[in-house]
């Protein structure tokens, strides 16, 4: 037997050289190729210590420290013929175990035998030596390169090969201080890199699999190949050039797109002509941003200044001719921009509402134009429900005429993200009412569960109108949301809904305003069964989703769902206050009162409304009593909403009365008339509280009581 | 360096890398893809290097020559290398120095951009080369072309002529870019961007090209039929022209306009198998 051999451990470097792979993949790529070769070295007996990763546009790399030289050897049992073949009748290994034995490099004598479930077979222990982890990492590397996913693939080779974001031009594969031998699409591996493809074009030779060195060799070339070190020069070079203006770096999102489109991180700081500070401010923001990149210039005060900063891959020497090309193309941008700002503004913005009838929203519900006409009808009807003004409603009614006129202008064409925005900023230059513009502008929002809400009240109803609209004419044309599949966004929509609703504090009917939204919708498509039943359904889970996040109890919301959620403001308000009593002293004497005078009723029709003379006990009568004395008080707190006091009258009056009732009159008698009578006063305490507050019975108890 | 002597450079350099220098094709067209050397030629196994200047029209893109950036006729240098060579960046780069410019002074990046033609049922992935921030080529190793998976791979670099003009010669408007000695760019076409865009968008006959875009539609179907699919492929850039006209006008609606396209992919995608077997018959003549 062989003993276990002390392995010694090795450092594993490779680097994928690729044509500019996109920004947007750099980070899931090495993540995704970590865990492929942490993978493959477990599952190889290799092992590591600690994986990192770095990577431009031009180049992946992974650097895997403590990988074992060698698989460790291990012995194995193999099964041979079975028994009877295997041993002759004094128990020697036969011609044919022998035969086994020789093929498997087991000494015949050591041969044994094992039960296994089909019989008794000969068997041995077979040692297999460990292979080296240069070779085993020349079979399996090139499989975890294969095996990188990204959002797009492409073939660069003759007769296909393997595909990747783009083309392999080069890979460096290091064990230590050799090169681990492999090919893809015919690139060979070796232990040779490349620096800056301008600045340091030079080919740059690795002696050992050491991560910084290949960090600091490529420093030396102009790469900068950690990607937190890139990101935090850029950060760095930008907030210097910031502070000069007194302000901040604040787009975290750009900055980690530009920090994967150069090598060399630089900056150069370029100015355009103070005209086209006229230009909208979301305009000249995207200009900058979108195509191009660059980072807008604000001062203390947070207004924009005729300048912007470009992420370069370069070094200062030419940063003039860098900055004044880029400000060539930016003016260009800015005066495609006053260019369509002047076509756009020839027409006034009202006057594109024919246009709208090219433009399709979906099929079966037909047009733009067709939209916008029940976008009016809902804001002005959800605007009059809200109780808004009368020049609120008019304003909300105009809001919605124009609110997607913007889709067809020039600008939104060319930067599709500021619609919307556009639309408030020619609606104000026709001389629309603030109130109108800002509405049109506001009503795509909230686009996100993080998103800001419309900050005026024109918006917020546009933006419900907007939302409703889309919810009952999808679910009436069987679009309703599937699993993961939400192509028009449903959930968002209704999230916003409920959002809107809830903080901006508006209360209209949920259900009337969803009942409206479907009258609206095209001939024929109103009609569609259930369409209204399973929209308020589907608000309802958005709603149970959205408290939940909010960290309340799942039976609380259940109980106060029960109730009803047609007034979402209320809803909350009923929750917060049921969350309240749940921490009061009086809490389970209240439940208790609830569930009491609710299971009584369980699977019982109460037809009857009590009746004062079928009332013989002298509890009932308590009851009765205490109900004409208090009910209208408990009404009146709720309508007042103070659901904490009207809970506390509730239980001060009942708890003890309801109990004395249930100890003392028996409800299940013979008589029919007394029977129902008493049910009847049950219903009339518990629809009291649950019709109004919350449906108690939907508590669980706290755990351990 | 002059506008026309920046197209000789461009042919001289390719030529020397085993270009055939080809003329423009005499049908309009949107784009140098569009071209027969190109889309037809990148199918099948057959090498095929192509350099040549292609006036595009795109009559969406009018600005009556008001715009210093935007036009709807205007010039593109396509070049086809096929197979696609390993140092393709490289061979493209170098063309850049040969036009004078320094790549060390200036910013040249490569940004992702995933190119599609749905007309031509074409696809590839590359890039936009900048300059300094400028968008001067169109680097892209082709997919799919006529909605057939193209093997081996080519590689199409398309230099939009006016941008290259515009950040050698450092002009802010195209035309200011001198074409010859004295000459400018406005002298030669601006008259032309007034009068097409016009045309374009406010006289273009509406129901002469719906007439229009069926016959060529019906015409080219006939062809694929007859076995005569270059001539075929010919109504294929004529729909498609017809095409972009009415879209210009304003008379497709944005539900249409996916049927439009769908029909001319479908018409590309004939004359594109018809040619892949023709040479395939032929016994791809070009593999030497």
């Amino acid at each position: 037997m062989k003993g276990i051999k002390k392995t010694t451990m090795a450092d594993l470097l490779v680097e994928i050289g690729c044509e500019e792979i996109p920004a947007g993949y750099i980070g899931p790529a090495l993540e995704q190729w970590a865990g492929l070769v942490s993978g493959v070295l477990t599952d190889s007996r290799l092992g590591c210590e600690s994986i990192r990763t770095a990577g431009t546009p031009r180049r992946l790399a992974l650097f895997a420290a403590g990988v074992s030289e060698k698989q460790e050897d291990v012995s194995i049992e193999v099964t041979g013929p079975p028994v009877r073949v295997a041993f002759d009748a004094d128990g020697k290994p036969t011609k044919a175990a022998i035969g086994f034995a020789k093929k498997q490099g087991i000494d015949p004598a050591e041969l044994k035998l094992v039960k296994t479930d089909k019989g008794e077979y000969c068997a041995g222990r077979k040692e297999v030596a460990g292979r080296a982890a240069k070779d085993v990492l020349a079979e399996s590397l090139p499989e975890t390169i294969a095996a990188i996913c990204f959002p797009k693939s492409m073939r660069w080779a003759t007769g296909g090969g393997v595909t990747f974001a783009r083309p392999i031009r080069m890979i460096l594969a290091l064990l230590d201080t050799e090169v681990i031998d492999f090919e893809i699409n015919a690139v060979r591996t070796g232990r040779t890199t490349v620096g800056h493809p301008f600045l340091s074009p030079e080919k740059l030779t690795l002696e050992r699999a050491d991560f910084d060195a290949w960090l600091d060799m490529l420093r030396e070339h102009h790469v900068v190949a950690d990607i937190a070190e890139r990101r935090d020069i850029i950060a760095g070079k930008i907030s210097e050039c910031l502070a000069a203006h007194g302000s901040e770096l604040e787009d975290e999102e750009l900055l980690r797109e530009v920090t994967n489109l150069v090598e060399f991180p630089n900056i150069v700081e370029g100015s355009f002509e103070e005209k086209y500070l006229k230009l909208p401010e979301a305009v000249l923001e995207e200009s900058m941003k979108s195509h191009q990149r660059y980072f807008p210039v604000r001062d203390a005060a947070g207004k924009l200044l005729p300048r912007f900063i470009a992420v370069t891959n370069r070094d200062d020497k030419n940063a003039d001719t860098i900055r004044e090309g880029n400000e060539r193309v930016l003016r260009a941008r800015l005066a495609d921009a006053e260019f369509f700002l002047r076509e756009d503004t020839r027409t006034p913005l009202a006057a594109r509402l024919e246009q709208l009838k090219g433009v399709t929203f979906q099929v079966k519900l037909g047009s733009y134009y067709d939209r916008v006409q029940r976008l009016r009808g809902l804001a002005q009807t959800l605007a009059q429900q809200a109780r808004l003004s009368a020049e609120q409603t008019a304003a909300c009614a105009r809001a919605a005429e124009l609110c997607k006129n913007d889709l067809v202008t020039n600008m939104v064409g060319e930067f599709p993200k500021l619609q919307g925005v556009v639309g408030r900023e020619y609606a104000l230059r026709d001389g629309e009412p603030q109130e109108v513009a800002d509405a049109i502008a506001e009503h795509y929002a909230p686009r996100g569960a993080a998103d800001a809400l419309p900050h005026t009240i024109t918006g917020c109803i546009l933006s419900l109108a907007e939302k409703l609209d889309a919810l009952l004419g999808c679910f009436s044309v069987g679009l309703a949301p599937t699993g993961s599949q939400d192509p028009y966004a449903l959930r968002r929509a209704a999230q916003g809904i409920l959002r809107i609703l809830m903080e901006q504090k508006i209360s209209v009917s949920l259900s009337d305003a969803v009942a409206e939204a479907l009258r609206l919708q095209p001939e024929g498509l109103a009609e569609a069964e259930g369409v209204e039943g399973r929209v308020l359904a589907f608000m309802r889970d958005r709603l149970y989703h959205y408290f939940t996040e909010a960290g309340y109890r799942y039976d609380q919301i259940n109980a106060v769902l029960a109730t009803g959620f047609g007034d979402v403001p209320d809803t909350r308000d009923r929750l917060n206050s049921v969350a309240a009593l749940a921490q009061e002293p009086g809490w389970e004497e209240l439940v208790t009162v609830v569930q009491r005078t609710r299971n009584i009723l369980k699977n019982e029709e109460v037809t009857v409304d009590v009746a004062e003379e079928l009332l013989q006990e002298e509890e009932e009568k308590k009851l009765w009593a205490i109900i004409a004395e208090h009910e209208a008080a408990v009404k009146e707190l709720i309508d007042k909403r103070e659901y904490l006091k009207a809970s506390e009258l509730f239980a001060r009056v009942f708890v003890q009365s309801v109990h004395e009732f249930f100890d003392k009159v028996f409800v299940n008698v013979d008589d029919q008339a007394v029977r129902q009578n008493r049910l009847a006063l049950m219903k009339h305490i518990n629809d009291l509280y649950t019709e109004r507050v919350a449906d108690l019975s939907e508590i669980v108890p706290a755990e351990g009581q | 360096m002059t506008f026309q002597e920046i197209i000789f450079k461009l042919q001289q350099y390719w030529a020397e890398r085993g270009c055939v220098i080809m003329q423009p094709y005499d049908i309009e067209k949107g784009a140098g893809t569009f071209n027969p050397a190109t889309t037809l030629k990148a199918l099948g196994p057959e090498p095929w290097r192509t350099a040549y200047v292609e006036p595009s029209r795109r009559p969406t893109d009018g600005r009556y020559g008001d715009n210093p950036n935007r036009l709807q006729h205007y010039y593109q240098f396509q070049v086809i290398l096929k197979p696609a060579p390993d140092d393709s960046q490289q061979i493209y780069l170098d063309s850049l120095v040969a036009l004078g410019i320094d790549l060390v002074e200036h910013d040249v990046r490569f940004v992702e951009d995933d190119w599609e033609s749905p007309t031509l049922g074409a696809a590839g992935l590359g890039w936009e080369v900048w300059l300094d921030g400028m968008e001067v080529t169109q680097f892209t190793y082709f997919q799919m072309v006529g909605s057939i998976e193209v093997d081996p791979i080519c590689v199409e670099l398309t230099y939009g002529l006016e941008r290259l003009g515009m950040f050698i010669q450092k002009k802010d408007s195209l035309f200011d870019l001198e074409w010859a000695e004295g000459v400018t760019y406005g002298d030669v076409h601006h008259e032309d961007e007034v009068q097409f865009s016009r045309y374009n968008f406010e006289q273009a006959d509406v129901p002469m090209h719906f007439d229009l875009f069926d016959k060529y539609a019906a015409e080219c179907k006939r062809l694929v039929k007859a076995g005569l699919v270059l001539p075929a492929y010919d109504y294929v850039l004529k729909a498609s022209h017809t095409f972009n006209m009415l879209d210009a006008r304003g008379a497709i609606s944005v539900t249409e306009r996916t049927a439009y396209i769908g029909r001319v992919r479908t018409l590309a995608r004939l004359c594109c198998e018809g040619y892949l077997t023709l040479r395939e018959e032929m016994g791809f003549p070009m593999c030497k």
